[in-house]
């Protein structure tokens, strides 16, 4: 048995068409993961339209 | 010249886990091989045998609700004759020491030989990364650098990603490990890791180093024997970085791609599927090739008998076997993936004439790359892509006239041929410094 194994943490793990040996996997580039976006900057609130309105009304 | 006369001891049997046999007894049982086909120095398979150093580093990190976790990472060093460690760093809940041995081992003999001034290493921390917020990652990664602290370094070790670990991982620990050092010399250590993001010291072109030098030993291999790939077939498992970028460059020379195999599926068209085409399909289509429609769906288990000249299996390891090798029409075997052909299969290709260019050379383009990075950041340059791409071409050449070459003055097989070179050229830097003291 191999104990590397990076299948069980892969979003393909259940429908993927590559192997049945998915306990034996250590390196694929197929692997993939549900993991957040790691962009660290923040979302920018945008202004709602009718504020944006009175901004140019000033 | 200095000469150690101990004799190899057998391993004990005693000390040897069953449960890591797999991985590292192939890495060992390829060694072996290679040191026996050299007849390489006693001595010097004593050393390379074994990892130099290995570090086990357990750190707190404070969680998002407040509680502290500790983490276990690991970095482990194989051999560094050459210069200094290079290797990946995983996040993973399977990694530990044993993986790392392993995987930094393989390391050694692929930076060998690709002509880089490298040794070996591998690390990463033991964790399930979806369970953490991109917060607590970050935290991760910077606690983890400044635990390993001066284990690495730009000229001592020199980390890149991995499995769960990208160009924003290597960022965090590049910026890390530039704070801990003096003002003055924090813009000189922006070379501590490569796969950095392109506006933070990373390559421009490292996207398509993998896909390219898999292009690229496939041209090699047909200028050698006086082959065009103008109309040659070519099928392709794994439609990533790897498969695709190697698919474009092929195509772009007159090569025809027939079949492709992803993790949702298999298409074929023996008329010829446009890669670009299928690229921008698989994007708009949730990253799957399924129902791609100028082609027809494949029996997953026949893609590697499909009709074509050229197979690139650029996924993952085990997948030409001995059930599938005598059914393979191909004439020539690209390794993109690491370890795709297993023994079985490969004793079958061979005996059946077929090429393989074996994967520590045929996917060697991503170190490269690595080092051109490392390189860039050292000398405080900025390469343009078609510069990147020349210097690529360049070292992938020399990387596969030597294994070419090796392989037809020796009799052996290209495999057999990489590994010899890669553990003669470490085996010649020992033997010309000697051992200390």
């Amino acid at each position: 048995m191999n104990h590397i194994n990076i299948c069980p943490s892969c979003i393909h793990r259940n429908n993927c068409a590559l192997t049945m040996q998915k306990d034996k996997v250590w390196s694929c580039s197929e692997y993939d993961e549900e993991v957040e976006d790691l962009t660290t900057l923040e979302t920018v609130q945008e202004p709602k339209e009718n504020e944006k309105r009175k901004l140019q009304l000033v | 010249m200095t000469t150690i006369t101990a004799e190899l001891k057998k391993p004990s049997k005693k000390s040897k886990k069953a449960l890591v046999r797999g991985m590292m007894d192939n890495v060992m049982e390829q060694f072996n091989s290679a040191a026996d086909q050299i007849n390489l120095h006693p001595n010097i398979r004593k050393i390379l045998s074994i990892t130099n150093n290995e570090i086990i580093v357990n750190f707190p990190v404070k969680m998002d609700n407040g509680e502290v976790e500790i983490f276990t990472g690991y970095r482990v060093q194989h051999n560094n004759a050459l210069g200094p460690y290079k290797g990946g760093l995983r996040y993973h809940p399977t990694v530990d020491i044993d993986a790392a041995r392993a995987l930094a081992m393989w390391m050694t003999w692929k930076t060998s030989l690709a002509g880089l001034p490298y040794g070996g290493g591998k690390g990463g921390i033991k964790l399930d990364p979806t369970k953490y917020s991109k917060g607590e990652l970050e935290r991760i990664t910077r606690r983890f650098t400044f635990a390993l602290a001066d284990n690495i370094g730009p000229e001592h070790d020199i980390p890149a990603p991995d499995v769960n670990t990208n160009s924003q991982t290597m960022a965090w620990i590049a910026d890390t490990y530039m704070s801990t050092r003096p003002p003055a010399e924090r813009t000189a250590n922006q070379h501590v890791v490569t796969g950095k993001p392109d506006g933070s010291g990373g390559l421009e072109g490292r996207d398509r180093a993998t896909g390219y030098g898999v292009y690229l030993s496939i041209k090699f291999w047909a200028e050698k024997n006086n082959k065009s790939l103008n109309g040659k077939k070519f099928i392709v498992q794994g439609f990533g970085n790897v498969g695709y970028w190697a698919a474009h460059f092929l195509e772009k020379d007159g090569a025809k791609l027939v079949a492709v195999q992803d993790a949702y599926g298999s298409i074929q068209n023996q008329k010829g599927i446009k890669v670009e085409d299928l690229f921008k399909y698989s994007k708009i289509n949730d990253g799957s090739i399924v129902d791609f429609p100028n082609a027809k769906p494949v029996d997953k288990n026949q893609f590697f008998t499909l009709d074509c000249d050229i197979c690139i299996p650029a996924a993952l390891g085990n997948q030409i076997t001995a059930d599938n090798a005598p059914n393979i029409k191909a004439r020539l075997i690209a390794e993109g993936a690491n370890g795709p052909t297993n023994v079985e299969g490969e004793k079958i290709l061979l005996d059946r004439g077929i090429t393989i260019i074996p994967d520590i050379l045929c996917n060697s383009g991503g170190v490269v790359g690595s080092y051109f990075e490392w390189l860039q950041n050292r000398n405080g340059e900025l390469w343009q892509l078609n510069e990147v791409m020349e210097k690529l071409d360049k070292k992938m050449k020399e990387s596969f006239d030597k294994v070419f070459d090796y392989s037809k003055n020796e009799g052996v097989d290209m495999r057999t041929a990489a590994f010899c070179i890669a553990i003669e050229r470490i085996e010649k830097a020992y033997i010309q410094r000697g051992i200390f003291p």
